[in-house]
């Protein structure tokens, strides 16, 4: 299955994906300085600018991380019920859920905070960005650690004509308690990078137009979570102009806009 | 590409299987809602004012090492449901490996719901509580595959109450992608106490019995359960000589972005994934022999349903499960599609339990019991948080 790479976006503790391209600080992303460290929230005061507004006031921490991430990226030629989001996420809202947990912890279940518990659930990010960028297609929030997976879902809606686009991404917050919980109970330690949004904007390939293959392990960064197989994915596609990505086991391919040209 | 259902597995508060459920809506019998006394019992607030409302619980036993409250409950119930489906499909779960996938979609069993280890930690335990490695070995689809020792792709669905149907649907997608064979695809979500206050909390649970569709109705009724369905090619099915159930002849799916969680006042999404779902299959709404409808009961959703029904499908015969099943979240899109297969598959529609006196407003009521359909497909609605819409279209075998 060819897949056409049409735009990338992101937001990471070294930046933006604009940012990381220029300064070359891919490695950065890997090498496990950034694991433990946020994304500036300076970036979220660009939101006012990027977005007409709709659930900005309200929208929990993990929702302004794909909001940036994804700004730009809306495809906007295509029609709205033509657009479709599939998003992996290891935790989805750890921010939000912990704030329900605790409001009904400290406050008792007959004052447990319903705003919280709305914004907790899995596929809150899914909507916001549905309703930001009028995505009116399937939305499809995938919990798990494997990016790929969301790659393969994509392709099946692109290649079964139920979108003309996939806006697909990988998501993560670093909040609370959650960097303990993860140390406890998982020994091999939390994923190296855990605070971001990458969304790759995909639409059918063309067999034509396919560059020079570069392959992409998927598996070999499998326990890494989904979000830092994605960035590795991203570095891959972002800095070449013409290259075919293949992305192994199932041998998805993602060519790159100019690839070809 | 044409998909078989050859396998259909589920329980919830009415039955503790396929058979034993539809037995059970055969019948009329409502085991009524209580207070979940079991996940209460595992709480430790003194003040439990808020809580005491009623849910559709399952038997102790239906969690083989004792019911947790953590996300190894959902996945006790996941793998119930997976090896009802791949015993009546006659597939063992070593051969799903071979050329298949794993969907399982879900709400609380893949969230961080793990209270009383997370209580514990904001006192200051150091030891990793049981419930937060339940978590990380537990996920539906990857846990799932774990327990059966399978090396296959595997999605969690995450998407509120549409979860259980979109990961059917996402499996018919992937099968006809050519890449996939069969997919055992459904939904499992037991009980949690997040949940149960949040949805409390946002004033849509009803103190009774809940009502779809029903002029009084006040709102939902939690219940827990799993519903799996295996799907499978034709060419694959038919050539190890299985039988389908069902067809699946399409899947359709649209986001309002409307409203985080209340579904669009014009059933703007819900209107467009009907009409889709019978276009990609060129089924005439008076083809349809009945819809199963999402159906909580609570007044937001039943208007928007109703509105579509009106709308794109006027007339078609109208069920509603959550009556006898409560609001299975994750599951429910799954389970509710597997009774929607049974019953198109055995020419019966069960009445619709809770249901008693009609909503002028609605304009129209739950149907039967029928005795016999007289279509030849059946659609399947679910609705979820974040403005999600999904119909499945089932055919006759």
């Amino acid at each position: 299955m060819l897949l056409k790479l049409e735009a990338l976006g992101g937001l990471s503790p070294a930046g933006t994906l604009e940012e990381v391209r220029a300064g070359r600080r891919w490695s950065e992303l890997f090498n496990g300085d950034l694991a433990a460290r946020l994304c500036d929230p300076s970036y979220f005061k660009e939101l006012a600018a990027l977005y007409p507004g709709t659930q900005l006031r309200r929208a929990p921490r993990l929702a302004r991380l794909a909001l940036r991430a994804a700004a730009g990226l809306a495809p906007g030629l295509v029609p709205p019920e033509k657009r479709a989001l599939v998003l992996v996420t290891a935790y989805a809202s750890v921010g939000s859920t912990f704030e329900f947990l605790d409001s009904l912890l400290d406050d008792g279940p007959p004052l447990a905070s319903p705003t919280a518990f709305s914004h907790s659930v899995t596929n809150m990010s899914a909507a916001i960005l549905s309703q930001n960028l009028d995505i009116q297609g399937l939305t499809l929030t995938l919990t798990q650690n494997d990016f790929h997976q969301g790659l393969e879902a994509a392709g099946a809606l692109l290649q079964g004509g139920l979108a003309d686009t996939v806006l697909l991404g990988a998501l993560g917050e670093i909040y609370g308690l959650m960097p303990e919980i993860e140390k406890l109970a998982r020994p091999g330690g939390p994923p190296p990078l855990s605070d971001g949004a990458i969304f790759l904007s995909l639409s059918p390939g063309s067999p034509d137009q396919k560059g020079p293959p570069v392959e992409f392990n998927a598996p070999a960064y499998g326990d890494q979570g989904p979000l830092a197989q994605a960035w590795r994915l991203a570095s891959l596609l972002a800095p070449n102009p013409a290259r075919t990505v293949r992305c192994g086991p199932g041998r998805l391919e993602i060519q790159t806009r100019e690839a070809g040209s | 590409m044409e998909v078989w259902v050859t396998g259909l597995g589920g329980l919830c508060a009415a039955g503790r299987n396929i058979e034993e459920i539809w037995a059970s809506l055969l019948a009329g019998r409502r085991a009524g809602p209580k207070p979940p006394a079991r996940l209460l019992a595992l709480t430790e607030f003194r003040n439990l004012e808020g809580l005491g409302h009623p849910a559709f619980s399952l038997p102790d036993d239906c969690f083989p090492e004792g019911f947790r409250h953590s996300a190894r409950d959902s996945l006790d119930l996941a793998e119930a449901a997976g090896r009802e489906a791949l015993a009546q499909a006659g597939i063992a779960a070593a051969e799903l490996a071979e050329g298949g996938g794993l969907i399982m979609g879900g709400t609380a069993g893949n969230a961080l719901h793990f209270l009383k280890d997370y209580d514990a930690l904001r006192r200051g335990a150091v030891s990793p509580g049981q419930g937060f490695v339940d978590f990380f070995e537990h996920n539906p689809a990857e846990g799932l595959a774990r327990r059966w020792g399978l090396r296959l792709p595997t999605w969690t669905v995450g998407n509120a109450c549409c979860s259980g149907a979109d990961a059917v649907g996402l499996g018919l997608s992937l099968i006809r992608s050519g890449r996939f064979k069969r997919v055992l695809a459904g939904g499992a979500d037991a009980l949690s106490l997040t949940p149960y206050v949040g949805f409390r909390r946002l004033m849509i649970y009803s103190d009774e019995p809940c009502r779809p569709f029903d002029g009084r109705r006040q709102g939902l009724n939690l219940g827990e359960g799993a519903g799996a369905l295996m799907l499978e090619s034709a060419d694959s099915a038919g050539a190890r000589g299985a039988r389908p159930l069902a067809r699946l002849l399409a899947y359709a799916a649209a986001s309002d972005a409307h409203h985080l969680t209340a579904p669009h006042p014009e059933a703007r999404g819900l209107r467009r994934a009907i009409a889709a779902a019978l276009g990609q299959a060129a089924v005439r709404p008076a083809e349809l022999a009945f819809v199963k409808a999402h159906g909580t009961a609570t007044r937001d959703n039943d208007r928007t349903e109703a509105l579509a029904v009106n709308q794109e499908i006027p007339g078609t015969p109208l069920w509603a499960l959550k009556g006898s099943t409560g609001h299975t979240l994750g599951a429910a899109g799954a389970l509710e599609t597997a009774l929607g297969v049974t019953a198109l598959n055995r020419g019966r529609l069960p009445a619709s339990q809770g249901f008693q006196e009609a909503d002028p407003e609605l304009k129209l009521a739950p149907s039967g019991p029928l005795e016999s359909l007289k279509g030849s497909a059946a659609l399947c609605l679910s609705l979820g948080f974040g403005g999600g819409n999904s119909a499945l279209l089932l055919g006759r075998a």
